[in-house]
């Protein structure tokens, strides 16, 4: 009861009042949904009633929504983009630290794709990747007509297009990140690989690499929470999880759950399904770094 | 010799990074060319420039297809969630930074905990909320979502910034006569100008760019932001290309300006999100 004692003896109030609008804010808006979407998860929504459902709703979306199957598989397969992510983002990273002429040039240019909005690069690339698009033109004037593809249309190709224009928006994120961490690595430890002899490699993956575990750490966690949970745009405007749900994810099998279907006591079940998952996930990594921090 | 090898090394490193450099803008190009084509011209020449540059399409797209309206519906949303969060912002931060009282560390790790959240998980019951408390259809509804979205990064970032304010200088302030509002508006804020330009340049963008809180919380055709415009029209219009990417070259042109000016803050942004870790 040391908690109540000292509460009372807070004399001073005032910090709870400028602390108070925050909180209410985000009670709204993360606290309060979180509790109703797990309350909504055991119930049928059905003529402006509610019908307790028990574990229903997770039962049909565990063992029986193969919708909701095949949106986890294809999160799965987007994790693909993670090793994608970090080979291109360090090595570009590297490639810009070297010290060459246009660094800010590239560095700047590099950039953009990230900070335009997701619909504008959607919008633009359906148009790009259309059966009569430019990939399309180019590969045929190159002689490579063999290669020509229906890139989003084809229900095996959707799901990698839409991968690679999550590549060209987000890989500008991972490249500024790596060359703060490149920055940061001491300058004397290249001086010492210099002395000894070390090439170009060695430096890489002896000094380079190593030096970056913590970036590359935050960066891979990142990426995982990013795949199963912030491209919900990118499928939205480029195939709207088409065709057939080759490309449909969990984030818009829950939306249209809610919106399209009008169940809202299954959208909320995914939706705490998904948020178990992410949770687990980030309880996991964070376990996992305090152990190998404990035994270093 | 060693520089003219160290010189010749350089070559290939130039031809990947130029590469990547077209890689990166070559869909401006087809952005722009499109824009400035009539529809006519757009299908007997998709690739190359067009050959009579043309506004016919952005007059189109500002007079009849509401881009006008939807234009000033994003800069006064995303105006109105920034104001509102860095106010609110501003006095947690002061009071997690420079404030002692019970539960406050357990708050902020609560609050910051909260960073990155995924919109999906949490947003069906807020729209089941606002619509209970007639916010749909409104700036002041959909900018307060912006702000919950926004709130943790920024009491995040501001707390870390206040904390290293030193004490002293507070002190200097109250045997002035400052109480303890004056000290955050005459030392605390005006030192920490370029924390809050790093803030407004990621919001901005952030904000400006969003499409799935502004399509559920604006749903009225003369509410929609900018990007719910842009996406409407490629669903309703998909015959008028020069529509379309005229639309896009309009999301994406603010935020290409903005960022080219305000490069520094919004790079130390990216990274200061990453040190959290």
């Amino acid at each position: 009861m040391d908690f109540i004692r000292r509460l009372k003896n807070q004399r001073d109030y005032k910090p709870y009042l400028y602390i108070l609008p925050s909180i209410i804010l985000l009670i709204f808006v993360f606290f309060y949904p979180l509790i109703q979407n797990l309350y909504r998860s055991f119930f049928r929504f059905a003529g402006g009633k509610a019908i307790f459902f028990g574990l229903n709703n997770y039962k049909y979306l565990l063992l029986r929504d193969t919708i909701a199957r095949r949106a986890f598989l294809n999160n799965l397969t987007l994790l693909l983009i993670v090793p994608i992510f970090l080979i291109l983002s360090i090595l570009f990273a590297v490639l810009i630290t070297e010290r060459i002429r246009f660094r800010g040039l590239y560095q700047t240019t590099i950039i953009i794709p990230y900070i335009i909005s997701i619909v504008a690069a959607g919008v633009v690339f359906s148009r790009l990747l259309r059966f009569d698009g430019i990939i399309n033109f180019i590969l045929d004037k190159a002689g490579l007509d063999l290669l020509i593809r229906d890139w989003l249309g084809d229900p095996k190709l959707a799901i990698f297009s839409v991968m690679s224009v999550i590549v060209w928006k987000e890989l500008p994120f991972g490249i500024v990140l790596f060359i703060a961490g490149i920055s940061n690595i001491n300058p004397e430890i290249y001086e010492a690989a210099k002395i000894d002899g070390a090439n170009w490699w060695q430096n890489l993956f002896y000094i380079t690499i190593p030096q970056l575990k913590s970036v590359i750490n935050f960066y891979v966690v990142y990426n995982v929470m990013v795949i199963f949970a912030w491209i919900f745009t990118y499928v939205y405007v480029l195939t709207q999880g088409g065709p057939i749900n080759a490309t449909t994810i969990l984030e818009l099998r829950i939306f249209n759950l809610a919106f399209k279907e009008h169940n809202m006591g299954m959208a909320s079940a995914l939706a705490m399904l998904l948020f178990l998952m992410i949770f687990v996930f980030v309880y996991l990594q964070f376990r996992l770094r305090q152990e190998t921090l404990e035994e270093s | 010799m060693a520089s003219i090898r160290a010189s010749l090394f350089k070559i290939p490193i130039h031809i990947i990074l130029i590469i990547y450099s077209i890689i990166s803008i070559f869909p401006f190009y087809y952005v722009v060319i499109t824009t400035f084509k009539s529809r006519d011209e757009f299908y007997t020449n998709v690739y190359a420039p067009p050959k009579n540059w043309t506004l016919e399409g952005v007059i189109t797209l500002y007079k009849d297809y509401g881009f006008g309206r939807a234009t000033l519906n994003s800069v006064i949303v995303t105006f109105l969630s920034i104001l509102i969060t860095l106010i609110i912002a501003t006095l947690a931060a002061y009071a997690y930074s420079k404030m002692k009282f019970i539960a406050r560390g357990f708050l902020l790790s609560l609050t910051v905990a909260l960073l990155g959240v995924p919109v999906m998980i949490v947003i069906i019951p807020v729209y089941v909320l606002m619509s209970k408390v007639n916010l749909l259809d409104s700036y002041i509804g959909v900018s307060l979502v912006y702000t919950a979205f926004n709130l943790p990064f920024y009491i995040f970032l501001l707390t870390s910034f206040f904390r290293a304010i030193p004490q002293a200088l507070l002190d200097a302030g109250r045997i002035d006569g400052c109480n303890r509002f004056e000290l955050l508006r005459k030392i605390i804020i005006p030192l920490s100008k370029p924390v809050y330009a790093t803030l407004i340049v990621i919001s901005t963008i952030w904000v400006w760019n969003e499409l799935l809180i502004a399509m559920m919380f604006l749903r009225k055709d003369d509410m929609h932001t900018i990007t719910v415009a842009l996406s409407r029209i490629v669903g309703r219009y998909s015959m008028h290309p020069e529509l379309i990417q005229a639309g896009a070259l309009f999301v994406a042109l603010p935020m290409i300006i903005l960022f080219l000016a305000g490069r520094k803050y919004f790079i130390q942004g990216l990274l200061s999100g990453a040190l959290k870790e």
